[in-house]
């Protein structure tokens, strides 16, 4: 059955660009966000801040005319007479673009400390392929690092949702009654809350001490908390249905266990629905962490998420001097077309009448 | 394409005017913005500067403050003499005052004004505060329709700039205050008619979150050297912009006639300045401080019996050589270059230059220094005994803090950014976090839960107006507020200092005074300074007459500024 979904998808893939794209782009951006440290040539936190604003450092082939070694050239920060930040030339200093070169350490993978990159330009020199923030820190490695948060908060968060939603919907359709009703309506009152502003209520809440990680995770536990309600009902709708179908009646008449009836037919049959569900509220994940980093109450600083580094973008000034600061949104932009098209593709796939919708 | 953009955002301001106005009329109007809608225009209950900056036009006071030199001159009295040491005050009103609606100004006004509304317990006046002196208000007499006497049981030095405070009309307000319902009195729902004032312009119409529009008081006293009546103006226009941004934007559409920007602006504007017609004039350090403070609270929760602070923190904090080793390690230049775009300055002591005479340049300075941090830290006994970059200290405890500051302050939350880092440099563990405005104030002024904050304070000219930060017993006192007794022996000190130079009549004495106390917060560094910004404002060419400050602004002189014909 899986399998044949599966071979199902991959020749949709073949027959629809959209999403092959799709699948493609979402494949790179986890690839990057698994080999962060590897991908980017420094450290999140790596500042030169005479740099500050470093324009996209262009790759040089031609040295006076003559084909070389890839290179990139030495700029010098001054101001002009409007206080505009001017990159001057140094004139005769090339960094020669090299791969695999050593760096700064990071742990890969959580598991060892390496200090391998696939590019960079040594020590003397610094690239930006996207040029620097206001410290003169690589964008690049930035959303590297910030692809790690922003690409995983979708998937954790999806998943806490799920264990809650099936759960709760489940009993609550399965047994019915005065726990259906309590299952129920305390679903009802968590949708009445405005999402937004419950996520800014439990924010204000966190101790100011808390480290970035603790943040992290604390605050995809308030987006999946806002994020079980809608599925947990119509879990509960799919289950009820599900249970009175001649099947479950068979296997209740030849005496099976709740636990053996709920996990072999129940779940699996309410599956179609929530695989769907999964890949479509995953960029409500991804948006909701932005939307509150960009308003300064996500992932902090010297830590990177797609949010907070938009956070420099939110003035019309900073875009229009220093256009670059932008890029981060324009992953965030890929992401969730990728995710979107996905999901409607497996919609199309598994499920043709359902109406999904998500909530955040 | 620029000539198209401009022509398309002419047609909305222009139909924003309502009817078509009679040429040359209404050409006489300056156009400025405001970030928020004023909240009330009584000015007696106004607190935030969106309602003051309109008030402050409507009600003038009996002095007012030079908005370049910050000098105390006068308004609606001519002069005034002190005697009993400083304990009474007596001024005299200029003659023939009148309110808008043509009745006679008196000093029944002023004492109404200052008795009934100031001093009223029942009205949560925002300006009882510089009234008051050591707990005490003053006692008002008329003495006769032009002079009135203020009369305190303590000498009261800086009173006359106390007196700035607006004068309110009692035939139109004395109902209210009986009925006790003055607070909601004049809120922005009032008919702008029945507003009567004493300044330069009166209130025509406010449209609620979109502009507040003033129109010249035919009333008022001045007259410029050749005997005109001023103001110049006939219509002032403030437009409700929230967004710094979006002011830059209309001013270049030539929507706004004046804003006030920052460094990181200059570039954009700087370029367009001919093409535009108008210029750019930096006038200086803005007044007010940016800081870094820490908390130094050693006081229990009364209810819980729990310390707010780790007593282990607290103990840093309060070492002194910790803090200079802090103030050494903070690079200002590059957070002049990085966040103000080189359009900074730094600062060492809590009076910005622009601050007026009270501003005593050479207290101690802490230039960027990591190594010199770093030995301080080594000779203090905070080591990295384990190796692991963070230092200890002497009993074990790795260094760790988490420096706070309210988001939505793009410049504070991007100084307090590189802050971290160069505390992170030295060796601290040090983190960093953003919490909601009211939420941080709710930390300082009642849970004082904290650690480390990046905090601003405004500034006026005289230093005694900061006494609720500076006194030990104050609430603003943030380090270690509402203290029974000065803890630290340097706090005393400065209580002494604020005690002695109210009551000091000699100008010159006093500025030794808070020199000495300018001096004592420079090495005992309760507050880190961080730099100011260059104040910055963008004037359009055929204004007249602008002549912006830090202490005043644009607008201190706003009866004469002037639009020239074109």
């Amino acid at each position: 059955m899986l399998r044949r979904r599966l071979r199902q998808f991959w020749d949709m893939c073949w027959t629809n660009g959209f999403l092959l794209s799709a699948v493609v782009c979402l494949t790179l951006l986890y690839l990057v966000a698994l080999f962060a440290g590897f991908v980017s040539p420094y450290h999140y936190d790596n500042e030169d801040r005479t740099r500050s604003y470093h324009p996209p450092t262009r790759i040089h082939v031609f040295d006076d005319g003559r084909l070389t070694r890839p290179h990139v050239r030495e700029y010098e920060l001054t101001f002009d007479e409007d206080y505009r930040r001017v990159f001057v030339p140094v004139e005769g200093v090339r960094h020669d673009l090299r791969l695999f070169v050593r760096g700064d350490t990071y742990s890969f993978l959580g598991l060892l400390e390496w200090d391998l990159h696939l590019f960079g330009v040594g020590e003397e020199g610094r690239i930006y392929l996207l040029g620097a923030d206001s410290r003169g820190r690589d964008l690049l490695s930035r959303i590297a690092y910030g692809a790690q948060v922003s690409m995983t908060i979708g998937l954790v968060g999806v998943a806490i949702a799920l264990l809650f939603g099936l759960l709760l919907g489940g009993i609550s359709g399965y047994y019915g009654g005065w726990i259906d009703t309590v299952i129920q309506r305390s679903t009802e009152i968590i949708m009445i809350i405005p999402g937004f502003f419950l996520l800014l209520a439990l924010r204000a809440a966190f101790p100011p001490d808390w480290d970035s990680i603790r943040v992290y995770f604390f605050i995809i536990v308030i987006l999946s908390f806002i994020g079980w309600a809608s599925l947990a009902r119509v879990i509960r709708g799919m289950v009820l249905s599900l249970r009175e179908k001649e099947f479950v009646a068979a296997a209740r008449v030849l005496g099976a266990p709740d636990r053996f009836i709920i996990t072999r037919h129940l779940i699996p049959n309410t599956a179609s629905y929530f695989v769907v569900y999964a890949s479509i509220s995953i960029p409500g994940y991804i948006l909701g962490e932005s939307a509150l980093s960009l308003l300064g109450l996500g992932i902090q600083d010297p830590h990177a998420s797609w949010g907070n580094l938009l956070q420099e973008a939110m003035s019309i000034t900073q875009i229009q001097l220093h256009p670059w600061i932008l890029l981060p949104g324009f992953f965030i932009f890929v992401a969730v077309m990728s995710f979107n098209i996905v999901g409607d593709a497996l919609r199309d796939l598994l499920d043709p009448q359902q109406e999904v919708t998500t909530t955040i | 394409m620029r000539r198209l953009l401009l022509l398309l955002a002419g047609i909305p301001a222009l139909s924003g005017c309502g009817l078509p106005e009679p040429t040359g009329e209404h050409r006489n109007r300056l156009v400025v913005s405001s970030v928020s809608p004023p909240r009330t225009f009584n000015p007696v209950v106004a607190r935030e500067t969106s309602s003051t900056d309109i008030t402050d036009r409507l009600f003038i006071g009996l002095t007012r403050s030079d908005g370049v030199t910050g000098e105390v001159l006068p308004y609606l009295a001519t002069e005034w003499e002190s005697s009993d040491g400083g304990r009474a005050w007596e001024f005299t009103l200029r003659e023939e005052l009148q309110w808008s609606d043509g009745e006679p100004l008196t000093a029944e006004d002023v004492k109404f004004t200052y008795d009934r509304l100031y001093l009223n317990p029942d009205i949560a006046a925002s300006g009882r505060d510089i009234l008051t002196v050591e707990g005490e208000t003053p006692e008002v007499t008329v003495l006769s329709d032009t002079r009135i006497r203020f009369e305190y049981s303590e000498p009261y030095a800086p009173f006359p700039r106390a007196a700035a405070l607006g004068i309110l009309p009692q035939h139109v307000l004395e109902d209210r205050v009986d009925a006790g319902t003055f607070e909601s009195a004049w809120g922005v729902g009032t008919d702008p008619s029945s507003i009567v004032v004493n300044g330069p312009f009166m209130l025509a119409e406010y449209r609620t979150g979109q502009r507040v529009v003033l129109e010249r008081n035919p009333h008022y006293f001045e007259r410029d050297e050749n005997g005109e009546s001023l103001p110049y103006l006939d219509r002032v226009q403030f437009e409700i912009v929230q967004n710094l941004d979006v002011q830059i934007q209309k001013f270049r559409l030539g929507e706004l006639d004046v804003i006030g920007v920052t460094g990181q602006y200059f570039p954009l504007l700087s370029p367009e300045r001919d093409r535009f017609d108008f210029r750019l004039e930096r006038v200086g350090p803005a007044t007010g401080t940016t800081f870094l403070a820490f908390n130094m609270n050693t006081g229990e929760d009364p209810e819980t019996g729990r310390p707010y602070l780790d007593p282990v923190k607290a103990a840093w904090f309060n070492d002194v050589e910790f803090r200079r080793a802090a103030s050494y390690a903070i690079d200002r230049e590059e957070i002049i270059r990085i966040v103000m775009n080189g359009l900074g300055h730094p600062m060492w002591g809590p009076l910005s230059p622009s601050q007026g005479p009270f501003h005593y340049p050479d207290v101690r300075r802490y230039p960027y220094d990591p190594d010199r941090a770093r030995q301080i830290l080594d000779e203090a006994g905070y080591i990295d005994r384990s190796g692991n970059g963070i230092r200890q200290d002497p009993d074990g405890n790795p260094i760790r803090f988490v420096i706070v500051t309210n988001a939505g302050s793009d410049t504070r939350v991007r100084m307090a950014q590189m802050v971290r880092r160069d505390l992170a440099d030295i060796g601290l563990d040090v983190g960093f976090n953003q919490i909601d405005f009211n939420a941080l104030v709710n930390q300082l002024s009642f849970t004082f839960d904290w650690e480390v904050v990046v905090m601003g304070l405004t500034g006026g000219p005289d230093p005694h107006f900061g006494s609720n930060v500076w006194l030990s017993s104050g609430g603003l006192h943030m380090w270690h507020p509402m203290q029974e007794e000065p803890q630290r022996p340097w706090e005393a000190e400065i209580d002494r200092i604020f005690v002695e130079a109210v009551r000091e009549a000699d100008d010159n004495r006093r500025r030794e005074l808070y020199s000495e106390w300018q001096e004592i917060v420079g090495e005992q560094l309760p507050f880190i300074y961080l730099p100011n910004e260059e104040m910055i404002f963008a004037i359009r060419d055929r204004l007249e007459n602008v002549e912006p400050a830090p202490l005043g602004g644009y607008m201190h002189n706003l009866e004469r500024i002037a639009v020239r014909d074109e």
